[in-house]
């Protein structure tokens, strides 16, 4: 398969990457054969920006994101090398003591698909983002959680720190979710397929929240996901993964109007053909 | 639609089942426990079966030596009967392990039977037949089992069902779990779609599915069930006119202190027993670790 | 009007859950008095979000439960507990496939294996013929060379071709109507296009039914006749127009929700930030989507809405003001949606 690795990006490249990843590979060991989940990628976020990383299963989007977060399930690797660098440093070289410290203050977070899956049970909700938040001068824990509740749009903060996650709607969990994960201040946010366990109208409301945050904080969020809807609506630049590889990567209007790759161009033929009612230009 | 011809099968169960042996016999020796556990039993069973021919003296034969400490003519030494107690132990096999084994077979079938209602038909057959199950589980083993022997004497066949009587409930419980979980999958709701009756939705499609760790269960039974005879023939309870290794213990009480043969090599084969079998089930539930499983049952 | 080959009647399914505290329990009320009707041939989409009882609706029309009141009727005739020659009847002309493809084939069957039960016991083929048969029906889902497939294990097949051998296994039978719960949620998007393709044309070779349970509207529009919305139990709207001309504010609601692919028509970027609202209660009496609807009136609040026929007989709609809110609701050029103003929604 052809890979065209062409960056369109526009003029902000004078500005130093967040995250500069080259040449990630990340191959598994399962059972006797070597599955190269990640085969040779490279890509770039800036401060501030919205990156999508699309593909449907298998291509290899989100071990990506485990990968370069450190987060990787307990599988035997058979190789992982690149060169990963987050605000200037190596990620690789990196002490698991130093990673810990970059996920607690101002270095990355990560969202899931499954709220539940990832949030203690047995936990008030208040307890599980204030075990988050990195301290600041000025408010207290409380303070603080209140705040962030606030910021993702959940009403009724004093009494739903008391609640359990079993206890809240899908929209709600996830939203505490991100509430956890902004607890950290993190420059970048990865988001796996934040909202694809949730009611349509839920999704739209939890995009916004992420869309609102995002630039109120001037974070820079990694969205992977398999829906284009996602990504055309949120993303200010996409990369396009199949088979452990990047296909295309391009502005998000540019992937959209002049798809290069006829991957590309069959995924976005076939979720407008899936949507029916949405024609472009 | 074109009417069947009538051509007989051969029994459709065995095939799977045999292969299903084949497959688990391989992967089994793969790994470590269950190597060392399959040599044991197997090895045991190999005594246990030639008993009569290993043996140099009939374990009833009265020697003239009694008390007699392990010699090259006794090996094991002689009890206060002057009994050769190396004879005593491979004939004392045969009883272990067939009650071992009966029982933990025993226990499959009834608490198998019930545990399969229980868990596919719900309902009032669930509520009653889960009390039933923990009424038995909460009634003491040892109790159940000396009442059960006081009651009806202690002959061989109602050792087993004595030994089984204990250990039952474990079984149903398991396989009741298994049946509650599988009997939600999709794949039934299929074959019921598919209008296949009850008795081939319960025995082809969830049993199968439901089986690995309910052999793993077996393998325990088994050992527990060796270990509740021992318990039995200690008290002075086995059936007499059979060798068991408790039976021995039980003689051997008296003597501890001056005839020490006859009570450490009795205790060492029950160990090496039961160990055998609990590494032997270690074996299978590395193997039957779902992660592991083909399917996907995950 | 031809009759229906599956009519239910005030079909309800209730069930009781011990709360999570321990003390009591509440009633779930899954489906809360539907009225449906399924006719030979038509292909009938029922959509809803999560909660709306659309999958319990799938179980009831398979008559795998029981439903807890109502009635169901079968070529006219009242299904009771199902048994004996109608059970069998049935159990031919309605068909199903699953949700999770390798959940609905059993692990530890090979596809022929699972498939030589059903023919065996349909009798629809003799022994030594059954696998020429199996071959032809592997092949008409589009699963070549047959024989490659026949001797697989679920999970040696991918999700795409796992679904292909769950539609086989249905059409087997031939029979009149499969009932299709979420069949592509599980699938990728691009195999999602492949079976919406095969069901296609089954659907023109052999004219089977198929109602298709999903919350895909998009794909739902591309292949359904007709389309049931579902919301807490009931349905709110159906006919056969109602992705251009939805009828009640729920089904607004959802068509307003799809994502576009399509980078310059975002909305995101351009709303408002909604004010996050805090849910109203729903008063027993009134219309369940009250807390939800930009749309409601007093009379919202009182008197709950039953599903009633609007203009041409296929529509019906449980609306109170689905009259006035017609012409509000009508998307304009054949499917470009209408910008919305405010969700109304809660989360």
């Amino acid at each position: 398969m052809n890979t065209s690795q062409d960056s369109d990006i526009p003029a902000s490249s004078s500005q130093p990457l967040l995250l500069d990843v080259k040449d990630l590979h990340v191959h598994l060991r399962i059972g006797n054969q070597i599955v190269r989940a990640v085969d040779g990628i490279s890509l770039e976020v800036r401060h501030g920006e919205c990156v999508g990383i699309v593909g449907e299963s298998g291509s290899g989007k989100s071990t990506t994101a485990r990968a370069i977060t450190k987060l990787m399930p307990n599988v035997s690797l058979a190789r992982f090398s690149g060169d990963l660098r987050f605000d200037g440093l190596d990620l690789l070289a990196m002490a698991d003591r130093d990673l810990r410290r970059l996920r607690k203050d101002s270095g990355f977070s990560m969202i899931f698909q499954d709220p539940l899956g990832y949030l203690n049970p047995t936990q008030r909700i208040g307890k599980q983002i204030g075990e988050a938040v990195s301290r600041d001068g000025g408010l207290s824990r409380e303070q603080s959680v209140w705040s962030l509740l606030d910021e993702v749009g959940l009403p009724d903060a004093r009494n739903l720190v008391r609640r359990y996650p079993h206890e809240l709607s899908g929209g709600m969990r996830q939203r505490v979710m991100i509430a956890i994960a902004l607890a950290s201040r993190p420059k970048l946010l990865f988001a796996d397929e934040p909202t694809t366990a949730l009611d349509a109208t839920v999704q739209l409301q939890v995009l916004q929240t992420l869309y609102r945050v995002q630039r109120e904080r001037n974070m820079a969020v990694v969205i992977i996901t398999h829906d284009l809807g996602v990504v055309a609506e949120l993303c200010d630049r996409v990369y396009v993964m199949h088979s452990g590889k990047v296909i295309e990567t391009a502005a998000t209007q540019d992937l959209f109007a002049r798809p290069r790759h006829a991957y590309s161009a069959r995924l976005i033929d076939l979720s407008t053909h899936l949507n029916p009612t949405e024609r472009y230009a | 639609m074109v009417k069947e011809q009538n051509t007989t099968h051969p029994a459709p169960c065995i095939i799977p089942f045999l292969s299903i042996l084949h497959t688990g016999m391989t992967r089994i020796l793969a790994t470590r426990h269950g190597t060392l556990g399959v040599v044991i039993l197997i090895g045991l069973a190999c005594l246990a079966v030639a008993a009569p021919l290993l043996a140099p003296y009939h374990p009833f034969e009265q020697t003239p030596l009694s008390l007699a400490p392990p010699s090259a003519r006794y090996p094991f030494g002689t009890d206060n009967i002057g009994r050769d107690i190396f004879s005593l132990i491979l004939y004392g096999s045969r009883s272990s392990l067939l009650v071992g084994f009966g029982a933990a077979t025993a226990a499959l079938f009834v608490g198998g039977a019930i545990g399969i209602m229980a868990g596919y038909f719900r309902g009032p057959t669930e509520a009653v037949l889960m009390r039933v199950i923990e009424v038995f589980q909460t009634l003491p083993v040892i109790m159940l089992v000396l009442c059960a022997v006081a009651l009806f004497g202690s002959s061989f066949w109602l050792l087993i069902a004595a030994v089984a009587l204990a250990i039952w409930p474990m079984e149903a419980r398991l396989i009741y779990g298994q049946f509650i979980k599988l009997r939600e999958r999709e794949f039934v709701a299929a074959a019921r779609v598919a209008d296949l009756s009850t008795t081939h939705i319960i025995f082809r499609e969830i049993l199968p599915n439901a089986i690995q760790p309910v052999i793993v269960q077996v393998a325990l039974d088994a050992s527990a069930a060796i270990l509740i005879e021992a318990g039995l023939g200690f008290l002075g309870l086995s059936d007499p006119s059979m060798v068991s290794w408790g039976q021995l213990l039980f003689v051997a009480q008296d003597y501890m202190d001056s005839a020490w043969w006859m009570s450490l090599f009795p205790g060492i084969a029950i160990c090496i027993t039961v160990i055998g079998l609990n590494m032997f089930a270690d074996g299978l539930n590395e193997i039957v670790d779902p992660r592991r499983e083909i399917g996907g049952l995950q | 009007m031809t009759a229906p080959l599956l009519s239910l009647r005030g079909i309800e399914q209730t069930y009781s859950r011990r709360n999570a505290s321990g003390w009591g329990s509440t009633t779930v009320r899954a489906v809360d008095g539907v009225d449906l009707d399924v006719f030979e041939g038509e292909t009938l989409a029922v959509v809803g979000e999560s909660g709306s009882g659309k999958s319990t609706l799938a179980k009831l029309l398979l008559m795998l439960n029981s439903p807890t009141n109502g009635k169901a009727f079968f070529k006219g005739e009242e299904l009771g507990s199902l048994r004996g020659p109608l059970q069998r009847e049935f159990r031919r002309d309605v068909q199903a496939v699953f949700q999770d493809p390798a959940s609905s084939l059993n692990p530890r069957m090979t596809v022929e294996t699972a498939l030589r039960f059903i023919v065996k016991r349909h009798a629809l083929r003799s022994v030594s013929d059954t696998r020429r048969f199996l071959a032809e029906c592997l092949t008409r889902v589009g699963l070549n060379p047959p024989e490659r497939y026949l001797d697989r294990y679920p999970h040696e097949l991918s999700g795409g071709q796992q679904q292909r051998v769950a539609i086989a296994r249905a059409m087997m039978i031939a029979p009149k109507v499969i009932v299709a719960d979420e069949p592509l949620s599980s699938l990728d998007v691009s195999v999602q296009a492949q079976i919406l393709d095969l069901m296609r044309d089954l659907r023109r070779s052999t004219n089977v039914g198929f109602v298709v349970i999903s919350h895909d509207l998009g794909a739902m529009q591309s292949i359904s006749d007709r389309t049931a919305v579902m919301y807490r139990g009931r349905i709110v709207e159906i006919g056969d127009d109602i992705y251009a001309r939805p009828k009640h504010p729920y089904t607004k609601l959802l068509l307003d929700a799809r994502l576009t692919a399509d980078p310059t028509r975002g909305r995101i970027r351009s709303m408002a930030p909604a004010p996050s609202i805090p849910p109203l209660a729903t008063t027993p009496e009134g219309c369940r989507f009250r807390p939800r609807c930009d749309y409601a009136v007093a009379l919202c609040e009182t008197a709950d809405p039953i599903l009633r026929p609007m203009h041409s007989g296929q529509t019906q709609v449980a609306c109170h003001r689905a009259e006035d809110l017609l012409r509000l609701f009508e998307i304009p050029g054949g499917g470009k949606r209408a910008p919305s103003t405010g969700d109304g929604l809660t989360a």
